[in-house]
């Protein structure tokens, strides 16, 4: 579904560029979940941006259902587009804050002409239902909703347009504990139910690991490891993920075997750039 | 949002409609002014000049017997009409050339912005008098003069409004999900930029009614045969003594008009009352790039702490003397020995709907000396509020009742209704706070230097001024931060989150506190940062012997840290006791459903997580009988009728012995849960503590 | 760092001077009638004949494309020459020089009142959180700001001239005439600059760095001067500026009303005689020092604002924090 190859790619700053992934090569199989795990300024969300097309490599190439996303312009990249969606980390700076629930999720359909106003609204309510809003909720606007039902809106909106996949960047870094657990069941759902592919984007390995079927470890912009959720957590080929591993906070760890067994050996990561 | 948040809403929106009123009668009474005018307006009576108000002359007459009244009525008109004009275009112009610059970015939009800049920056008044000093008075002269310079802060507003959506993620979802620049600009750009342009505007037209009349009044405005208040009172000038209807009745009709305009400016901007002149000046606040720091990397975060020795030894050391040596008779208020720290019945409550709504009823908990308490729940628990009442960090609305003892026996000390006296006593000597947006939490225009010497001036401890800096700098190296001395000088954007939760922790340490406060200490931060400054906090708490409340939204972070837990929802406690045995066995469907949601490491993936049903955020009074009972699994007949109490709960019968003595009760506020019913003889629960 | 900063101060200030030398030098292109026309019937003392005017034309120099006529005029303008008034035939530069001083003095004057009345006002309006003072200030202020200066000269003269009689109508003839030109001056400035000082005082005072203040023990002397006042200077600086500028820009008015003899009633003759080569040189000096006032408090924050004075970087978007922040719970 979304094969990347030797992917490159920088921010300007300054005069030059600083380069934020470095050949980063990865799959995602259709109705896969894979997590990709890393630390913020490592530049996941770079590479979701690169994905969905928002942000333009330096070289490789990114192809979704046998397509390369940088080389489409105007019309088709937009027809395009469908296939690829992205839910964003905070659901309250994605959503339009003038749009109620309802208008927010047709306005997919409305952008790319799809079916009249009695179909869209019975789409709507299909969507609602498929994400597990109430009704009542198509009328109110993000404000007035808490964090999980305005994630739960952003989702319904990305499948209005029925992508193959779907890139989720930090989508429950933002939420409590308890809604966060909701929002990944409802991901499995509709992996499940739709054979929606997912690349998940997060700094939580422990969040990942009870997803994913494989895990993507990232550093300063490069893959340190990849390979299937159970053999990574299992046996970390990598001391990075090992680092990662020690620091995932798991009910069961009384506090002190906790602060006396383990140290960390990597330095808090703070002048990357 | 709540009936009574709706309640304020249309009160406020009634408020501004009383506001906006005098101006919706300009408005009429400018469009209206050939009917409502009893004479005309031109229409000399050299007989009846200068004669005072009466009945056929309600506001009297002017040096050429003209009529006062109707003269107003149409000076209305001309300034409504050149008021109309200017904003118009001004408007226009404005929203369109500012929309289109700041979404098109690049280098037009850094043209634009400058020019902007330079019109803005231009004296408005100035150019309409010069252009009118070229072009002569006149109508159209005066809009053209106005337009000129009116245009820009619309524009500037616009382009800043737009220039901050360009890239948000907002947008960003729009353009994947395939629409076109122009549905981007036309419905979702255009409207968020205009609404800032029309409150401004509300402003703007006192300011071009004030700019007409004073136009008008240097005689550069519009020609006299017209009737125009400013005009009218450069004509009533030398009857000035004589004749008060001249002199009174424009003043008054202009003053009105603009004070309505500025009061309805304040009241539309965001933040209730910021004046206008704010948004035309800084139409946005500055952004400024977050925390790319300039600091070499830490080496290790222990390694620091031999360095330390001093510091941490003092400290433990007066930690050891406040130690009470044996089991030590407390009195009926304190609940233990070694409790430090004893919150009774505390309700916080804050105005609403003239009366008010409570967001933390009847909580309790005791902080043991030396030992962690984390208090968990979700958003909207309550936690935070019932961690920081105690101390008086709340906003001053709020109204804190019950009981906090700081202390055990005979020097325990009240902190609920103590005044700022006695806070300052507390605060930063007794008690160090950390606050969970490290950023936010530290003022952007002092160094850490500057903070930490603050705090280590307040606790008392301070010197010289290279004698405070001197402990100041001890202090950030007892939180590992590596270059103590360098991290003195920088500012908090200068840092990374996790060594800016380090500077906030060693403000916290500076008056050797025996209890530490940490809200959300680690949320904003990677799992491998959270980690260390985990470890930080534990370190601290083996090496001084300080004890802890550590808020926390999730509970497996407390539980690396922990001693006891009390979990909160709604406003309440709803279990509380030792992390090991809670986590083992919970009693409250609460606190279950919170240790579901928490991935499990050997959970096969795609494992669904246990779901709680519903959602929080009810307050402790919004729900009759139990808050949780909505979402109850278990619920009871009972749960419906009044809040349970929090009530001692014997252990289950496997767990360790060592539990059943444990100093520390198991404590469950719930109807259902079966042990409870067998934990009293008589089936009813006994109350401890007071 | 710091030199950039002023570096890029230093271009951006001379920058709009140019280009309020460019719109003022433009208002010759607007003009209605001709100048040298004018300035030849003012000599002749009627009508002139089109040779005169010629002559004049060459005299003047607008025989030449306008880019060139603009770069010579900036030339001799930078020099304090001014060309001829239109209306006097006499040379402007020596006039506006003589009447810089009189609009100088009014506007310190003024501008002391709006700085003191504005900034006190402001604070207290900020540190009382509610009660019948804090509303009265504010309706005061917000009247202040509203009532037109030219009216509440009239208000003043005749509460303090003819009905106390403490203070002369009009004229400049020793301390007691300065204060009604002053106060019709400073009070509206006053006004705007209290409401300036009050809301973004308050905004200062109501962010989480105050709570950390608090919870460390300063006392509430210290969070007011420490941390609330330099985190409001920025706007306060920048309206300061602002409303230091628009005294300038007031004295138009108030010079007229109370007969001073400065460039803002020079200004105001001139626009109404249509006198360009005067109209210019009044509103180049006038317009400059606004611009000047407001630069300047612009450039002063940088000095309090650690960030504004690294150079800007276009980089990668900031990361956003994980949890939105939440340190008081806000009744809804």
């Amino acid at each position: 579904m979304l094969e990347i190859e030797q992917l490159t790619a920088s921010h300007p700053r300054g005069r030059g560029r600083v380069t934020v992934i470095s050949n980063v090569t990865l799959r995602v199989g259709a109705g896969e979940i894979v997590g990709l795990v890393g630390e913020s300024g490592c530049g996941k969300t770079t590479l979701a941006r690169v994905i969905t097309g928002l942000h333009r490599p330096d070289t490789g190439s990114v192809r979704v259902a046998g397509t390369d996303v940088h080389r489409l312009r105007g019309r088709h990249l937009r027809a395009h587009r469908r296939q690829v969606q992205m839910v964003f980390q905070d659901p309250g700076l994605s959503l339009s804050p003038r749009q109620a629930t309802r208008q927010a999720i047709a306005e997919p359909l409305r952008i790319h002409r799809i079916g009249d106003t009695r179909s869209r609204q019975q789409r709507v309510d299909e969507l609602l239902g498929l994400v597990g809003l109430d009704p009542d909720v198509g009328e109110r606007r993000p404000r007035q909703l808490s964090g999980g039902q305005q994630q739960r809106v952003a989702i319904a909106r990305a499948l209005a347009v029925a992508p193959r996949l779907l890139v989720c960047d930090e989508p429950v870094t933002a939420l409590d504990v308890s809604v966060q657990a909701k929002i990944l069941n409802l991901l499995c759902d509709l992996r499940d139910k739709l054979g929606l592919a997912c690349l998940f984007i997060s700094h939580d390995l422990a969040v990942v690991r009870q997803l994913a079927d494989r895990i993507v470890v990232m550093r300063d912009g490069r893959v340190v490891e990849q390979g299937p959720t159970t053999a990574v957590t299992t046996q970390p080929g990598h001391p990075y993920t090992r680092e990662l591993l020690a620091a995932t906070p798991t009910i069961g760890l009384g506090p002190r075997d906790v602060a006396a067994g383990r140290r960390s050996e990597i330095a808090e990561p703070h002048s990357k750039l | 949002m709540t009936a009574g948040g709706r309640w304020r809403g249309r009160s406020a929106s009634r408020r501004t409609v009383l506001v906006a009123l005098p101006l919706a009668g300009f408005a009429l009474v400018g469009l209206l002014a050939p009917l409502l005018a009893p004479a005309d307006p031109a229409a000399t009576d050299l007989a009846a000049s200068l004669s005072p108000p009466s009945a056929e002359h309600p506001l009297g007459t002017d040096q050429l017997g003209r009529d006062q009244l109707s003269r107003i009525l149409y000076g209305a008109r001309i300034s409504l009409t050149v008021t109309a004009a200017v904003l118009a275009v001004s408007l226009t112009v404005g929203v369109l050339i500012g929309t289109v610059a700041g979404y098109l970015g690049g280098w037009v939009d850094r043209v634009v912005a400058r020019v902007i800049d330079m019109a803005v920056s231009l004296p408005g008044m100035l150019v309409a008098l010069a252009v009118i000093g070229v072009r002569g008075p006149g109508v159209q002269n005066l809009v053209i003069a106005m337009s000129l310079w009116a245009w820009a802060p619309y524009a500037r507003i616009a382009r800043a409004r737009v220039a901050g959506l360009r890239d948000s993620p907002h947008l960003d979802a729009l353009r994947l999900l395939g629409a076109g620049p122009g549905r981007i600009i036309g419905r979702h750009l255009l409207p968020p930029a205009v609404a800032p342009c029309l409150v401004y505007a509300s402003t703007d037209v006192g300011a071009i009614v004030l700019g007409v009349a004073t136009l008008s009044f240097l005689g550069l405005g519009i020609p006299p045969p017209q009737a125009e208040w400013g005009q009218m009172l450069i004509e009533g000038r030398p009857y000035l003594a004589s004749a008060w209807w001249l002199a009174y009745p424009p003043g008054i009709a202009i003053t009105v008009v603009v004070f309505a305009s500025n009061l309805l400016g304040e009241r539309l901007a965001i933040g209730d009352e910021r004046p206008s002149i704010l948004r035309w000046v800084l139409p946005t606040r500055p952004r400024f790039l977050r925390s790319r720091n300039v600091r070499p990397p830490v080496t290790s975060a222990s390694a620091s702490a031999s360095a330390s020795a001093s510091a941490s030894a003092s400290a433990s050391a007066r930690a050891a003397e406040r130690q009470p040596v044996g089991p030590r008779s407390a009195g009926p208020s304190a609940a233990s020995a070694g409790t430090l720290l004893c919150v009774r019945d505390l309700s916080v409550a804050y105005p609403h709907v003239g009366g008010y709504r409570r967001v933390v009823a009847d909580v309790r908990y005791e902080v043991r000396r030396g030992r962690i308490l984390a208090l968990v729940g979700e958003t909207g628990s309550g936690k935070t509020s019932a961690a920081l009442a105690p101390f008086g960090l709340l906003d001053p609305d709020a109204v804190v009742t019950g009981s906090a003892l700081l202390g055990a026996g005979g020097e325990a000390r009240q902190l609920v209704g103590a005044g700022p006296h006695e806070r300052r006593l507390v605060n930063g000597r007794r008690v160090g706070v950390v606050f969970q947006d490290s950023l936010a939490a530290l003022n952007p225009l002092r160094t850490i230097g500057a903070h930490v010497d603050e705090a280590v001036r307040n606790a008392g401890r301070g010197g010289r001024r290279d004698a405070t800096r001197r402990v100041t700098e001890e202090l950030l190296r007892l939180t590992g931060l590596p270059d103590p001395i360098g991290t003195a000088r920088a500012y908090a954007h200068q840092l990374s989150g996790g060594m800016r939760q380090r500077v906030q922790i060693a403000i916290a340490l500076a008056g050797e506190p025996e209890l530490l406060v940490a809200d959300e200490p680690t949320s904003a931060l990677d799992v491998t940062v959270q980690a260390q400054l985990l470890d930080l906090l534990a370190r601290l708490r083996d090496e001084l012997g300080m004890a802890m409340i550590i808020i926390s939204h999730d509970l497996a972070v407390v539980t690396r840290l922990a001693d006891e837990v009390v979990v909160m929802y709604a406003g309440r406690t709803v279990e509380a006791g030792p992390v090991a045995t809670v986590i083992r066995s919970p009693a409250h469907p609460y606190t279950r459903g919170l240790l579901d949601a928490v991935p499990h490491p050997s959970a096969v993936p795609g494992t669904r997580f246990r779901t709680m049903p519903g959602r929080s955020g009810a307050g402790p009074d919004d729900v009759g009988g139990c808050a949780f009972r909505p979402r109850c699994p278990i619920a009871i007949a009972p749960c419906a009728d009044h809040p349970p109490e929090l009530l001692t709960w014997a252990p289950d019968p496997g767990a360790p012995a060592s539990e059943l003595v444990a100093p520390v009760l198991r404590r469950v506020a719930c109807f259902a849960q079966p042990a409870a019913t067998t934990r009293a003889p008589g089936g009813v629960g006994e109350r401890d503590g007071d | 760092m710091a030199s950039g900063y002023l570096t890029r101060w230093t271009l951006d200030t001379v920058g709009v001077l140019l280009a309020l030398s460019v719109g003022t030098f433009a208002l010759v292109l607007l003009a209605r009638g001709d100048p040298a026309a004018m300035l030849a019937a003012t000599r002749a003392g009627r009508p002139a004949t089109p040779e005169q005017i010629e002559a004049v034309r060459v005299e003047l120099g607008l025989d030449a494309p306008a880019p060139v006529r603009y770069l010579r005029w900036l030339a001799d303008a930078v020099t304090g020459d001014f060309g001829l008034s239109l209306r006097t035939n006499t040379p402007i530069g020596p006039e506006i020089v003589e009447r810089i001083g009189v609009t100088a003095g009014l506007v310190a004057g003024a501008a002391v009142i709006a700085l003191v009345l504005g900034v006190g006002v402001g604070i207290a309006g900020a540190v009382l959180r509610r009660g019948l003072l804090r509303g009265a200030l504010r309706v005061a202020a917000l009247l202040a700001t509203s009532v037109p200066a030219f009216w509440l000269s009239y208000l003043l003269v005749l509460l303090l001239a003819l009905r106390l009689r403490l203070v002369p109508t009009s004229g400049m003839a020793g301390p007691a005439t300065w204060v009604m030109p002053m106060l019709v001056l400073g009070l509206p400035a006053a006004g705007a600059l209290s409401r300036v000082v009050a809301v973004t005082l308050r905004e200062a005072l109501d962010r989480p760095y105050v709570l950390a203040a608090q919870a460390r023990g300063s006392s509430p002397l210290s969070i007011v001067v420490r941390d609330g006042l330099p985190n409001a200077a920025g706007p306060i600086l920048s309206v300061a500026g602002f409303t230091i500028g628009t005294l300038l820009v007031g004295t138009v008015v108030v010079e007229q009303i109370f007969g001073w003899p400065g460039l803002g009633a020079y200004f105001v003759r001139a626009a109404s005689a249509r006198d360009i080569p005067a109209l210019q040189a009044a509103a180049l000096v006038l317009g400059g020092g606004f611009i000047l006032a407001n630069r300047l408090a612009d450039g002063l924050q940088a000095l309090i604002d650690p960030r504004l004075r690294r150079t800007s970087t276009i980089g990668p978007r900031p990361p956003r924090p994980r949890r939105t922040a939440s340190f008081r719970t806000e009744p809804t």
